[in-house]
């Protein structure tokens, strides 16, 4: 008698949580959300300024300051615990009154986060063949152009595996910001377990585990999108991508031709 | 879900366009110091590279002008002029005093033992590496790895490297157009700095005479490197591979490629580091028809290469190279059937 009733039970309350509660679960999933994409972006922009300047600063000694503070940077970032910076931020740094806390919270992760991809960013620009920048160079292209056009391209192909890694575990660890108030996902699910109606923590904490899975196929799917595409180049290819590769090189050909047409009618109409 | 999507890692080529902006601030912070008034220097395809390069002489006041005045009386036909060249890796002495010249049109030869400097001696031709001391003087020119003009000099030495060096991500014809575009965007982009600039002047300055520079699109820009890029593909008979990445070509079809990606800068000397040696004994020839072909049309070459027949037959002059020294530098005729240092013979021995 009891297993069919604590199975219906078990329906019931995870409709309830939805019906009841979804104001906060959505919120608590926005949160999650806007912490996460603010992070990653800061991240990213982060650890590619870093990366790039340490790889500038094996050539050049103007930059010896910068790439000391970066140095320091990466390493106190990954020395210490995630949930102390986000301390240190929330109670210490930005301890304003009013500040925006979840504010707080995506520049801690962003912080965080970057010095993460830095050291991934820079791993990959240096597995580059050094003949590759070589050649950028003996054709009179300067630094920024090869490693823009050359390097880049390339290093973010062999690094997209493992930032990926690093913001599949950003998203997860961004649950920790319950420990200074913000209401996300994880929170929002221990809060709707807590509450008197619900008397059990296991039927929200099972959505919000849902939601957190969800959200990484979603990325992971893309990541796999933009893998594949980044593999046309390499070796084994099959005639199928080889045929593809040859038609989008022809669009961008027809591209230059078209745009060469254009500004020339428009000269003569001009003139 | 459009949001996330649009905050994915930086993977598309928009974003290299993002990172090529973040880079290029942060090489200008670099470059304030050393760059001159760099809009001077033209297009040296455009304008003809002579006058490009007077442009750049002028301004090169501060670069060592004793060996300048030197080397000035006798540069009517020399383009590369070496002097009493040192290179040291640490304690490694490679190269221990090279001095030789190199006119227009010469094909020069380089041999020598593994390990004795050959490609160390290519390599500071064009400064990829910095010369521990002596000079390089290239076409009236001494070349300063620090000065940005060194990014204009390359230009004009095209080099070809014994693994190819064809840059993976791009297809055939972008290997090939890439450095010809981003070059002439760059030049382009000075000169309509300067032209807006000297429109500004004669606003205010009616006695200004200057002739405002005219300048390329950059659909014309890119279009001009296209055509360029298929004709020399056309040239040596890889057209149906334009649009193929390099990972699925053979040896060498990438070196053929990979010489006229050099070829598509208009370069004026053509450096060569054992363009054969890394490929399949079947392949070797094609590529040396294409050297052939090139040195036939009357480029002026520094090949390093161990295809003694090639040398014999291509060859103006040839330097043996032993210990960081040219030990022997004769036309091929004489350093093969009568070589005279001791090392030379035995190389020879060994070699032929
Ligand atoms: N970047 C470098 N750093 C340190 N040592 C180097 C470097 N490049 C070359 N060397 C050293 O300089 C010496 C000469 O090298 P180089 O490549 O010029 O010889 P090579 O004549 O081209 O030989 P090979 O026929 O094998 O290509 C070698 O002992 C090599 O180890
Ligand atoms: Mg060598």
């Amino acid at each position: 008698m009891e297993g069919p009733s604590a199975f219906e039970k078990f329906f019931s309350d995870i409709g309830r949580v939805f019906s009841e509660y979804n104001d906060f679960l959505l919120t608590g999933l926005q949160n999650t959300l806007i912490i996460s994409v603010g992070a990653a972006v800061l991240g990213l922009v982060l650890g590619v300024i870093v990366a790039i300047i340490k790889i500038a600063a094996v050539n050049n000694k103007k930059l010896r300051i910068p790439e000391a503070i970066c140095n320091i940077y990466v390493g106190v970032i990954r020395g210490t615990p995630v949930a102390l910076q986000l301390f240190i931020m929330a109670f210490v740094i930005l301890a304003i009154r009013n500040f925006p806390i979840v504010i707080t919270a995506i520049l801690t992760f962003g912080i965080n986060s970057g010095a993460y991809v830095a050291e991934n960013l820079r791993a990959g620009i240096q597995s580059v063949d050094p003949g590759q920048t070589e050649a950028g160079r003996s054709l009179g292209l300067s630094g920024s152009t090869t490693m823009a056009n050359v390097v880049l391209p390339q290093a973010v192909k062999n690094v997209i595996p493992a930032i990926g890694n690093e913001l599949i575990a950003l998203i997860k660890e961004t649950s920790i910001v319950s420990m200074i108030s913000i209401i996300d996902l994880t929170n929002a699910a221990k809060l709707i377990g807590s509450g008197n109606n619900m008397a059990t923590y296991l039927v929200p904490m099972l959505v919000a585990a849902l939601f957190y899975l969800a959200i990484v196929y979603i990325l992971t799917f893309f990541l796999h999108m933009i893998e594949k595409k980044l593999r046309e180049s390499e070796q084994h290819i099959s005639d199928k991508k080889i045929a593809k590769v040859k038609a989008k090189t022809e669009r961008k050909l027809a591209r230059i031709n078209s745009a060469y047409e254009k500004a020339v009618s428009k000269r003569k109409e001009a003139a | 879900m459009e949001k996330d999507k649009a905050k994915m890692p930086a993977a598309d080529a928009a974003q290299a366009d993002v990172f090529e902006n973040i880079i290029d601030s942060v090489e200008a912070v670099q470059d304030a110091a050393t760059e001159n008034n760099s809009v001077l220097i033209q297009d040296a395809e455009e304008v003809g590279a002579e006058e490009a390069h007077a442009n750049t002489e002028a301004q090169e006041e501060t670069a060592p002008a004793q060996a300048k005045e030197a080397h000035r009386p006798d540069c009517d036909d020399v383009l590369i002029s070496i002097t009493d060249l040192h290179k040291s890796f640490g304690k490694n002495e490679v190269l221990r005093g090279v001095t030789t010249q190199v006119k227009k049109g010469e094909k020069v030869v380089i041999i020598g033992p593994s390990g004795s400097g050959k490609s160390t001696l290519l390599r500071c031709l064009n400064m990829m590496e910095t010369p521990t001391s002596g000079t390089i003087i290239f076409d009236g020119t001494p070349l300063d790895p620090k000065h940005s003009s060194i990014n204009l000099h390359r230009r004009s030495m095209g080099m070809v490297f014994q693994h190819f060096n064809l840059f993976n991500n791009l297809t055939v014809v972008e290997n090939i157009m890439l450095a010809p575009v981003k070059t002439g965007i760059a030049d382009m982009k000075k000169l309509r700095k300067k032209a807006l600039f000297l429109k500004l002047r004669k606003l205010f300055d009616k006695n200004c005479t200057e002739e405002i520079p005219t300048y390329p699109s950059k659909a014309e820009i890119r279009k001009k490197a296209l055509d360029n890029a298929l004709a020399l593909l056309e040239r040596i008979g890889l057209s149906d591979k334009a649009t193929a990445y390099p990972s699925t070509l053979s040896g060498g079809q990438k070196q053929r490629i990979a010489i006229v990606r050099a070829l598509a800068m208009h370069p004026r000397v053509m450096l060569f580091d054992e363009p054969t040696s890394a490929l399949d004994p079947e392949m070797v020839g094609e590529v040396l028809e294409v050297i052939k072909e090139l040195a036939e049309g009357g480029m002026t070459m520094v090949i390093v290469t161990h295809e003694i027949g090639f040398a014999r037959e291509v060859a103006t002059r040839v330097l043996f190279i032993d210990e960081g020294v040219i030990k022997e530098d004769a036309p091929p005729k004489e350093l093969f059937t009568n070589p005279k240092d001791a090392r030379l013979k035995e190389f020879l021995s060994k070699v032929l």
